[in-house]
């Protein structure tokens, strides 16, 4: 893939979309129009509502007689209220027609009692679907607190007592947080789901016009004729209908933002209405997640629009699609839900999730992880599927079906893995271990890793180069190493592990695992298979065989056999090496980890492109598990690591033998000697 | 697994070996194989759609080749199997010794394709499709400018090079099309039915730049359904009826095996020998 290639359809794409009105309208001009108004309308009707509640003097009926002027005074005292004196059954009756607005009900003998000393029940009823009734029972409670105050004070002066005997404490409560406030904080979390379906809907469009569009107006063919790939122009457009996302959802923010502003200048009672009530970090870490969401779908978009072959056909394609972002939503929401196990990988369910904690500020950095990294996973598979569709010219020149379509065999049949094909490979792999490995291991611990290593990485790896007929020893480099690269391997694969535990004991309280002295709970998922390895009474024979051996053959067929010799055919070595260890540092699904791992798969890089084999790593990574383990299992304390202090000198063996290792791995005189480099076209 | 797939939804035509086995109607000359287009024994089906049989043709470079044929006969499929944007059933296609089916991106570079319906990006200059061209071909930096401009100079684009491309007339649409193809200077110049709709003077201006781009050493082909044209600038001309090349050679080769007088006599004397064939 060309940087610049994909650049230059990447802007043509936008100056298209710069230049149409549909377009921009939907993009910019739609967040801007529709926050304000949903504010204003909302708000305009509340205060037109109150309006006109105000505006009707309530009539309440009072009876029966008599009934004391004093009461009628009180409640007719500022006008607010009309009385109208009766008996309780016609009263009631003209309450249900509406005639009435409340009806204060006194008991008999009401202005004795009053006179006396006991309480006199009075019942206030009123109609509470009746806006004027409800407004008609708070002006009359009002009036009734009043009154009662006046009578207190009455019966306290006849018995010439001070006012302040009834009022033994004063009480005043303080809210800080005004109850505009807590629906505000409401609108706050309801507001970035918005957004979402916001940037979704504003990807639609552009989604559609790139893909589907430009086969029905032609312009598709005029544009392969170029001497482009399918996937610089899958890359180019991605990245455009990625950009109207990120813009839309730019759009809104800066809209929402704008309105706030706004606040200031408004008058009092709209001003509590549309305060937030938010952190700026959790507005940060939403619009982390929305952009997580932008690349998601915009991509989801696109690949869907694709297999369309004309726009109307797009759009009725699309309609799930949106519906699809919409219902995470409402799945977040649910009591309960929530982001851990698979639900992590569900793509979109997963946004919506983090989203929730993110609100609820029980969002942790390793759950954002494994949603970065689900989501960025799911995307490279739809965005390699749109590639591959791309490459049909059936489906490209809008004729045949879908199905039929895909699943034909790709023409050209490759010596050695694309880098692509390699990648939609690895995706595969993740996908499975998600899905499938995360059960298995969770039932049954040893033989669930036992099965991940060799059924879901190694098979799916081996099978796919079986169907696409690869020379199987030259996809992975099963060559014989020199012998210097083993002696390199040996020596690294027996000393590496001291840094790299000391690295992850940066991170965590004690990386070699040791039951947690508090019992809390392991945040760390290597951590917590180590925990639960070591707790088991198992053979330490099947403990190297599956925590060892096995993620040295499997890991190493995947990412310094498959994923790195692929990258060496269009990268430089050392970018490929680089790429595969960020790879494999992510693929851990540790994020405490992710450094030491990605530190680790550089040397596993290094000593394969040196060497030419993958044999050397092999041998490096069996051994580092293998004493990590060991090392583990004792129990024993690692000066530096398990407790502080200063290395022992054996410590500093170790760094002596990693030096002579990094030596000979740097003297090997063979770089890339029996790498596969053909990059394009190759001829058999 | 794509085997089944395959089975269950792939409708292969069963008569498909009978179409292919048939001998062609009017004997090929010989193949030569040093020429910039080679094409040999293609055929193109699409589903049970027979769309091109058993084609065999060549151009070398510096001579304009035109293809001729009734709509729906299978001009455009062959040409599009040219520049790899449709991949061959069987046979073999070479431009420059380059297989565009393995490798497009070789053959792309070589090649300036000319789509039939002249689609240009409605939202976007000729110019601005002009530089596009340039960027996705790789034209070094400091040859676009200039090529660009003298492209606009030589196809008369000037008036309307800043125009979007959705207000321009379908010559204008034409000649920017064309200016598009010539962008990268490729050595093999395919144009589907570059004159279609287009008037007398428009079309004319067309022809005239196809016979220089050929005189300055570019193998042009081309497809057409006016035969006034073919005669006027093509060396060498190829029937096709039908998705099979009835007859090839130069106008007076045709004009002999057929005992017309005119290209037009010829051209339904070939066609009408096929419909005799097939009722027989």
């Amino acid at each position: 893939m060309r940087p610049r290639i994909v650049l230059t359809l990447w802007r043509k794409e936008l100056l298209e979309v710069v230049r149409d009105r549909r377009a921009l309208f939907l993009m910019l001009l739609l967040p801007l129009l529709l926050y304000p108004l949903i504010f204003l309308i909302a708000s305009q009707v509340a205060i037109e509502q109150t309006k006109k509640v105000r505006a009707t003097v309530p009539v309440v009926g009072v009876g029966p007689a008599p009934v004391p002027d004093a009461l009628v005074e009180r409640l007719e005292q500022d006008g607010k209220l009309r009385v109208e004196r009766g008996e309780l059954a016609a009263l009631k009756e003209s309450l249900a027609q509406q005639k009435v607005h409340a009806v204060v009900a006194l008991p008999d003998g009401f202005a004795g009692t009053l006179l006396g000393q006991d309480t006199a029940a009075v019942t206030v009823l009123f109609d509470q679907t009746s806006d004027v009734s409800s407004h008609a029972d708070e002006l009359v409670s009002t009036a009734l607190r009043d009154f009662a105050k006046a009578v207190t004070q009455d019966r306290l002066d006849r018995h010439g007592l001070p006012a302040t005997i009834a009022r033994p404490l004063q009480v005043t409560s303080q809210n800080i947080a005004p109850p505009e406030k807590v629906g505000g904080h409401l609108l706050g979390s309801a507001l970035p789901m918005l957004v979402i379906v916001m940037l979704v809907l504003g990807a639609f469009y552009p989604a559609i016009e790139v893909t589907a569009g430009e086969k029905e107006r032609g312009t598709l063919v005029t544009l392969l004729t170029a001497p482009v790939r399918a996937l610089e122009i899958v890359a180019g457009k991605y990245l455009s209908v990625l950009t109207v996302a990120l813009v839309t959802g730019a759009a809104n923010v800066a809209s929402i933002g704008l309105l706030l502003g706004m606040a200031v200048v408004l008058p009092d009672d709209l001003r509590g209405k549309i305060d937030l009530g938010l952190s700026g970090l959790t507005l940060f870490r939403a619009g982390y997640v929305a952009v997580l969401a932008a690349v998601f779908y915009a991509a989801l978009m696109m690949t869907v629009a694709v297999l369309a072959r004309t726009y109307k056909e797009a759009q009725s394609f699309m309609t799930p699609v949106y519906l699809l972002s919409v219902l995470p939503s409402f799945f977040a929401q649910l009591p309960g839900a929530k982001l851990d196990g698979t639900l992590s990988f569900v793509p979109g369910v997963n946004l919506a999730l983090l989203l929730r904690h993110v609100f609820e500020g029980t969002a942790t950095a390793q759950q954002a992880f494994t949603v970065t990294l689900a989501t960025l996973v799911a995307t490279t598979l739809v965005l390699l599927l749109a590639a591959r569709i791309f490459q049909r010219e059936s489906i490209l020149l809008g004729q045949g079906g879908i199905l039929a379509a895909l699943a034909s065999p790709s023409g050209r049949v490759e010596p050695v893995p694309t880098p692509g094909q390699a990648l939609g490979t690895m995706a595969v792999v993740f996908v499975l271990i998600f899905y499938i490995g995360s059960v298995v291991q969770a039932r049954w611990l040893l033989p669930g890793l036992a099965i991940t290593q060799w059924l879901l990485i190694l098979l799916p790896v081996l099978a796919w180069l079986r169907w696409q007929r690869m020379d199987v020893s030259r996809a992975l480099g099963l060559t014989r190493a020199p012998w210097t690269a083993l002696g390199s391997a040996l020596l690294l694969g027996a000393s590496a592990w001291y840094p790299v535990l000391y690295g992850a004991s940066r991170f965590l309280a004690d990386p070699t695992a040791k039951p947690p002295p508090s019992d809390g709970p392991a945040t760390d998922p290597i951590q917590e298979v180590f925990q639960r390895l070591l707790s088991d009474e198992v053979s330490p024979v099947l403990l190297l065989l599956v925590v060892a051996i096995s993620p040295a053959i499997c890991e190493e067929v995947l990412f310094r056999g498959l994923l790195l010799r692929a990258f060496l055919r269009s990268m430089r070595p050392r970018v490929a090496v680089l790429v595969t260890a960020l790879l494999f540092g992510a693929f851990h699904l540790s994020l405490a980890r992710i450094v030491p791992t990605a530190a680790l798969g550089v040397l596993l890089g290094l000593l394969a492109v040196r060497s030419g084999s993958l044999w050397p790593g092999v041998v490096f990574h069996a051994l580092h598990n293998g004493l990590s383990l060991l090392i583990a299992r004792s129990g024993r304390d690692v000066p530096g690591i398990t407790t502080d202090g200063a290395p022992a000198p054996w410590q500093l063996g170790l760094i002596v033998l990693m030096l002579l290792g990094g030596t000979l791995l740097l003297g090997l005189s063979r770089p890339t000697a029996s790498l596969p480099l053909p990059t394009t076209g190759t001829r058999p | 697994m794509t085997r089944i797939i395959n089975k269950l939804w792939g409708r292969v035509n069963p008569d498909l070996d009978d179409f292919v086995s048939k001998p062609p109607y009017v004997k090929l000359p010989p193949v030569d194989s040093s020429s910039a287009v080679v094409v040999q024994h293609l055929t193109k089906s699409y589903g049970d759609v027979l769309a091109v049989c058993d084609l065999s043709f060549t151009v070398p470079a510096g001579t304009i080749y035109g293809l001729v044929g009734a709509n729906g006969a299978g001009k455009t499929t062959t040409l599009r199997t040219l520049a790899g944007l449709s991949k061959p059933t069987s046979g073999t296609v070479r431009i420059l010794d380059a297989d565009p089916t393995t490798d497009p991106l070789i053959v792309k570079r070589a090649l300036g394709f000319h789509t039939g319906d002249t689609a240009l990006w409605g939202r976007i200059t000729p110019r601005e499709t002009l530089q596009l061209f340039a960027d996705l071909c790789e034209v070094p930096v400091a040859e676009s400018a200039s090529r660009i401009e003298a492209l606009i100079a030589e196809l008369e684009l000037g008036a309307f090079v800043d125009r979007r491309c959705e207000t321009l007339s379908t010559g204008q649409r034409q000649r920017t099309a064309i200016a598009r193809t010539l962008i990268h200077d490729p050595a093999v110049l395919v144009l589907d039915e570059p004159t279609a709709a287009l008037d007398v003077v428009a079309a004319r201006f067309i022809l005239d730049r196809l016979r220089l781009e050929a005189q300055r050493g570019k193998a042009v082909i081309f497809s057409t359904h006016h035969l006034s044209e073919v005669e006027l600038v093509s060396d060498r001309i190829g029937v096709i009826h039908a998705g099979r090349l009835l007859a090839e050679g130069t106008v007076d080769d045709l004009l002999e095996r057929t005992g017309k007088r005119s290209l037009t006599e010829a051209f339904l004397a070939l066609v009408d020998a096929t419909r005799v064939e097939d009722v027989a």
